[in-house]
């Protein structure tokens, strides 16, 4: 590690923060309809939007007819969008003639697009049309606005009283889209632009570099895409490797850029939580939990990679940081990038859900490895958008339930009791997501077809395919590489692990709001214990790491803490 | 507090006796799946057993005495567990058993429409019936008098040996089924039908019978059956990653690690801590008539408090002499003495205790020397006149005070007016003593707040719970009693509307209410209070519109059951974050126990150095069953509750429980490993 490491690492981390703070309190007027100063430009757009739609938006709907329009809705896109993949033959912009994507594979990524996961079976320069990548690029859109707006419903569980109505589904998400996604989508695009991305029609483009040979160059839309794919925290990019591909990250400043723009959103939405509920202190103190797990993790991650392999020492590789190295395990990441911000970067695609990867995950240190999936088993540590929330809520109302029993009362969060339906609903969800991920991996590594896709043995085969299921069901869709996810099992298995752990979940956590919403507020007094602090932080850190954390123990144990142990002892799987 | 004659300790013999043999009938699925983590537990139970019939049968031995031993300590999970449930309720049984004896066939006297008698059985009476019920009779049903007055022995119920009196008309008009009349005649009309008699209801509150999950049970029974499905799910797993590693783990070691992981501690306890915060309020003699009612007294944001009773003792008590310009104290004491020497008021009881603080006691006074003269409406005043000394000694309201003076040609200073003035500004009632023309001084006469009551109120306070004082007075008095009792409300002149209106006002604004009440007029809001403790000597509709009965009928009481309330609940999180913390220490006992011959890497995480993986096992799963037994007295007693904020509870909790449940089986597991090796037990 280097100070000039960690330096970079805390610019980036400050600047997140920085900016979260103002767009927490933007997005706390938007959805509590109070005016700002986008009203002039936006508020036409939205009002004509909602009348071409023919929405009321005066008429608010219980969590039910909430939850279904937004599924429906869902539903519709990911329909439209399979058969745009499945026919962009017959489709414009496609001047390469790519046929259309096959039915398995079709079915994988548009689940994969409409979830906010962007796993990707697929190199996108290499099969997608033009056209596709765009209908991709709506989903990234609306499907970072459908987690949103579920986490708003969530949020007005908590804030109104013996009310019925969550709100309109329609006028949530369209003011999502309006009033924030598209806006900063435009800045980040032009951003991106200026520094070296491709934002063109056309899809490949002859050139003779300097060398004087003559090459192919996939380019496309590609600004756009990158802008969307991070802000949404989305992942999907337009290349097949990502952010790895330096038309989609040119520069160590885009990568910076791309961090800050996984994080700001999720950071900004659990201080908007905060404005919302008029509990700012409680949103700071969850705000802190979040991040001192991902400072945590950060650390894991850096210091392992900084410190390197000490096999490959061993065998005359350089891993000490010298004039001409910056030591420790470089492979598998970009120079011009280096070892911190590429930690930070890995660290934050799996905090954030987004997925999107400049490096390959499967080359990072066991414990790297290890960390990198926690993230995104616990899918809590801001998270991607709303849901990383709404998992982190989820997380609150289990920990306060059994912490609220041990002051001797009926537990209550924010005035709301919790019963026996929050508590059922709570662990479901998070039931849910242990069991889409531990069943199916467990059946991957049980038989021949699942066995297939793997390229290392040992643990870390193990940890390959415990990855792929992880990143599917947390909705991330950053691959650990090593796995070859484009065969009928995998498409499938994936696919389905993708649908369940998004929607699941979700179902659960909209209908603990429509029970919280219709409870009566009861005032706090001395003998409630206060929702922030130091021992609010303690409790929510508990719960997280004995309820959350425990559940992964034996998976982590076996495929990453062994491999570390036997690397220790000088074993290696390659 | 009286001698609770029916109370039963857990810990006697047959109640052990008899638990034991209940823990293995509950071994039926039909009552274990009551309680879902503990059938899990019998179900591993079952498949470890077969497979040791198997091993038996196929004489394959490698593992048998393994296999022996952790089937053995499976089952000893679930008998644990039943017997912690079955102890909590023996000590109901047993309770209920002693109150059945006074459930004897009772006859008991109809009283014809014609004024004759006819003689059935108690168990022929109905609704509506009239009887009749002489000294030495046994009341057969529960009733209402109609006529009479008697004094009755109601110790079956209450434990209270001292026995009460009964009239017809007003608050005191209602009797129970299973008392005995001791002195008079008093005619009955018959308020229930045999079965639902106070005492039958009794039994099987007592017995459990009627138990029903409380709210906040059921959820933390949701808790924990999915946290055992979280569990089963992570052990699912385990075979197939070991099949990827070309190895295979036996399914008792699956079973052992499940069974350790699920959270057995505090499904095996559950039902007991519920059961015995029922109990315990049976110890402080309330019967609660249902759990909930316990559970929702934890909850309580406002207690409401009559003041008569509960906050004071009832009775203005003198608590000091203020003597007149020409008298001094001990004048005044002794005459105050004198004039009260009659008068059997518990005001004139207490002047004659404080005059003896000045020296005055034992005094002999000759019986044809002396003339008591009895307080009338009249006059409005009491006293004694001493023939032989021709002295008028009188003690009365101060203007009738002044007006005796007067008439004896005496004199009396405006200062005595000033002195009694300032009392009633005080809330308290000023009494004047004056003997012929001489005016002695004033006796201050307070209604005294309880010793203690300033204290239970500030700390119900620290907890988060507002004391609203409920009194007739004016609001001088209410404000001064309100002032030295600490509450923090009160409410003046109120009527028993009042009640109904400050309970709906706190409840609209989310607040939970408790009170007392023992009135017919108080049954509306005993109804309508979240809690309401009705008082045993009250009326029937008051008991019946309460959800608890005191038997003491001590209003104070509300304050011990809000905290029984609490404890119950406290208990029970606290052992739910101890079974879940538990499940660190197992993790890193079992892990590379079981992988120890498949990835011989993960030796490392065997940090508490156990000899070998089967020992490592074996002591996870001894433990485990083990901290049980530990924990069954903690269950019953329940933890200890000390009122203070939420927040330094949940520290102390969190620190005790919490981390003690992360350290303690390290140490535990360590120390059985260490038995085990010595042992060669594998």
């Amino acid at each position: 590690m280097t100070y000039t490491g960690i330096l970079q690492i805390l610019i980036v981390l400050l600047a997140m923060i920085a900016a979260a703070i103002p767009l927490s309190k933007y997005l706390a007027h938007v959805f509590q309809c109070e005016p700002t100063f986008l009203d002039g430009i936006i508020s036409p757009l939205e009002s004509l939007t909602l009348k071409f739609l023919k929405v009321n938006r005066n008429q608010e709907t219980d969590w039910v007819q909430y939850l279904k329009t937004g599924i429906i809705i869902n539903f519709l896109m990911l329909t439209i969008v399979y058969f745009i993949l499945r026919f962009q033959n017959f489709l414009p912009f496609n001047q390469m003639h790519y046929p259309g994507i096959p039915w398995a594979l079709d079915f994988n990524t548009a689940i994969s697009f409409i979830t906010n996961t962007n796993w990707q079976n697929y190199g996108g320069e290499e099969v997608l049309s033009n056209f596709s990548q765009m209908a991709l690029v709506f989903l990234q859109f609306t499907s970072a606005a459908t987690g949103l707006v579920f986490a708003i419903a969530f949020i007005r569980g908590f804030i109104r009283h013996e009310a019925k109505y969550v709100g309109n589904f329609y006028v949530d998400f369209v003011k999502a889209v309006y009033r924030l996604f598209l806006p900063l989508a435009i800045i980040f695009a032009v951003i991106m632009l200026w520094q070296g991305a491709p934002q063109t029609f056309v899809m490949q483009k002859k050139v003779t570099n300097i060398t004087g040979v003559k090459q192919t160059l996939s380019v496309g839309p590609v600004a756009s895409m990158v802008s969307i794919e991070n802000l949404g925290t989305n992942g999907g990019g337009f290349y097949d490797a990502n952010a790895a591909q330096p038309y989609e990250n040119p520069n160590p400043f885009t990568n910076a850029l791309t961090i800050f723009m996984m994080g700001t959103i999720p950071i900004a939405l659990f201080l908007m939580y905060g404005v919302m509920i008029g509990n700012k202190k409680h949103a700071w103190t969850l705000f802190a939990v979040a991040m001192t797990l991902l400072i945590v993790c950060l650390a894991v991650v850096y210091s392992q990679e900084a410190h390197g392999n000490p096999l490959l020492a061993k065998l005359g590789a350089n891993i000490h940081i010298s004039k001409n190295s910056p030591g420790g395990n470089m492979e598998g990441k970009q120079e011009h990038i280096g070892i911190a911000q590429t930690s930070l970067f890995a660290t934050a695609t799996t905090a954030f859900t987004t997925g999107n990867v400049d490096s390959a995950h499967d080359s990072f240190m066991p414990l790297s490895g290890m960390v990198l999936l926690s993230e995104m088993m616990l899918n809590l540590i801001f998270g991607g958008k709303g849901v990383g929330l709404l998992n982190m809520l989820t997380m609150v109302i289990i920990g306060v339930f059994i912490a609220g029993l041990m002051v001797g009362r009926t537990p209550e969060f924010l005035g709301k009791k919790i019963e026996a339906k929050e508590v059922k609903l709570s662990t479901l969800a998070i039931f849910a997501h242990a069991f889409i991920i531990l069943i199916p991996f467990a059946i991957a590594i049980a038989i021949p077809a699942g066995l297939a896709g793997i390229l290392n043995p040992g643990p870390h085969g193990l940890s390959e395919i415990l990855y792929a299921y992880t990143s599917t069901v947390a909705n991330n869709g950053s691959a650990f590489a090593g796995l070859n996810g484009n065969t009928l099992f995998y498409n499938i298995s994936l696919g389905l692990t993708i649908f369940f752990g998004r929607y699941i979940p979700i179902i659960c956590q909209v209908a603990i709001a429509g029970s919280l919403i219709k409870k009566k507020r009861i005032p706090e007094s001395a003998g409630t214990f206060p929702a922030h602090g130091a021992l609010f932080y303690v409790v929510i850190m508990a719960t997280i790491l004995l309820v959350g954390a425990l559940t992964f123990f034996p998976a982590l144990a076996l495929g990453p803490i062994a491999e570390h142990f036997a690397m220790v002892k000088g074993h290696l799987f390659y | 507090m009286s001698k609770k004659l029916y109370y039963v300790s857990a810990f006697s013999k047959n109640i052990i006796l008899s638990a034991i043999k209940d823990s293995f009938k509950k071994l039926s699925p039909k009552v274990l799946i009551k309680t879902p983590v503990m059938f899990v537990v019998e179900i591993g139970s079952v498949i470890t057993t077969l497979i040791f019939i198997k091993d038996l049968f196929l004489h394959d031995f490698r593992y048998i005495l393994f296999t022996f031993q952790i089937t053995l300590w499976l089952w000893f999970t679930v008998l644990f567990a039943n017997f912690a449930e079955s102890i909590s309720e023996g000590r109901g049984k047993a309770q209920a058993d002693s109150l059945r004896k006074t459930k004897t066939e009772v006859i008991a006297r109809l009283f014809k429409e014609d004024g004759k008698e006819e003689k059935i059985k108690a168990s022929q009476l109905r609704k509506g019936d009239t009887i009749i019920a002489e000294s030495g009779d046994t009341i057969p049903a529960d009733g209402e008098i109609i006529e009479g007055i008697a004094s009755v022995d109601e110790s079956a119920i209450t434990g209270e040996s001292a026995p009460v009196i009964r009239e017809s008309g007003g608050d005191r008009s209602a009797v129970t089924g299973g008392t005995k009349v001791l002195s008079d005649k008093i005619i009955i009309k018959i308020t229930s039908n045999p079965g639902e008699n106070f005492l039958d209801k009794m039994i099987s509150l007592v017995e459990g019978a009627s138990r029903q999950k409380t709210p906040n049970e059921i959820a933390l029974n949701i808790l924990l059956v999915m946290l055992t499905a979280l569990f089963l799910v992570v052990v699912v797993t385990i075979e197939p990653i070991a099949g990827y590693f070309h190895g295979y783990i036996s399914p008792v070691i699956l079973v052992a690690l499940l069974v350790c992981l699920i959270p057995t501690t505090i499904g095996a306890l559950l039902s007991a801590i519920g059961i015995s915060g029922m109990d315990r309020l049976v110890k402080y003699n309330v019967i609660a008539m249902s759990g909930k009612a316990v559970e929702t007294a934890g909850d309580i944001n406002t207690l409401l408090l009559d003041k008569t009773g509960t906050i004071t003792f009832g009775n203005r008590m003198a608590v000091s002499l203020i003597p007149s310009d020409g008298s001094s104290v001990n004048e005044l004491a002794d005459y105050s003495q004198l004039s009260s020497l009659s008068d059997e008021t518990p005001e004139g009881r207490s002047i004659v205790a404080l005059a003896k603080k000045y020296g005055f006691r034992g005094r002999h006074i000759d019986e044809n020397n002396i003339e008591f003269i009895q307080f009338s409406a009249f006059t409005r005043m009491s006293g004694v006149n001493i023939l032989d000394k021709n002295e008028q000694i009188r003690k009365g309201a101060v203007e009738t005070i002044i007006k005796f003076v007067e008439q004896n040609k005496g004199v009396v200073t405006d200062n005595i007016k000033k002195i009694a003035e300032e009392i009633s500004k005080q809330g308290g009632t000023p009494l004047a003593v004056a003997v012929n023309e001489r005016m002695l001084g004033i006796i201050h006469l307070k209604d005294v707040v309880k010793g203690g009551i300033n204290e239970r109120i500030n700390s119900l306070r620290k907890i988060g719970i507002k004391t609203v004082m409920i009194t007739g007075d004016n609001p001088l008095t209410a404000r001064t009693i309100a002032a030295e009792a600490g509450v923090d409300d009160f409410v003046a002149e109120a009527t028993p509307e009042t009640k109904m209106a400050i309970i709906k006002k706190e409840q609209s604004m989310g607040r939970l209410v408790a009170m007392t009440g023992d009135g017919t007029n108080d049954a509306p809001a005993l109804a309508q209070a979240d809690v309401g403790v009705a008082m045993n000597t009250g009326t029937m509709a008051a008991k019946e519109a309460g959800n608890m009965i005191d038997l003491d009928s001590n209003p104070t009481k509300l304050i011990e059951i809000v905290e029984i309330g609490k404890q119950l609940l406290i208990t029970r999180g606290s052992l739910t974050t101890f079974s879940i913390a538990n499940d660190v220490a197992k993790y890193f006992a079992i892990i590379p126990a079981m992988f120890a011959p498949i990835l011989p890497w993960l030796a490392p995480l065997n940090i508490m150095g156990l000899s070998s993986p089967e020992s490592a096992i074996l002591s996870a799963v001894i433990f485990n069953a083990v901290i049980i037994i530990i924990l069954i007295p903690l269950a019953l007693k329940g933890v200890k509750y000390r009122p203070a904020t939420a927040s330094s509870i949940l520290t102390r909790n969190l620190l005790i429980y919490g981390l003690g449940g992360i350290i303690a089986p390290f140490i535990g597991i360590k120390l059985i490993d260490i038995a085990i090796t010595f042992l060669h037990l594998v």
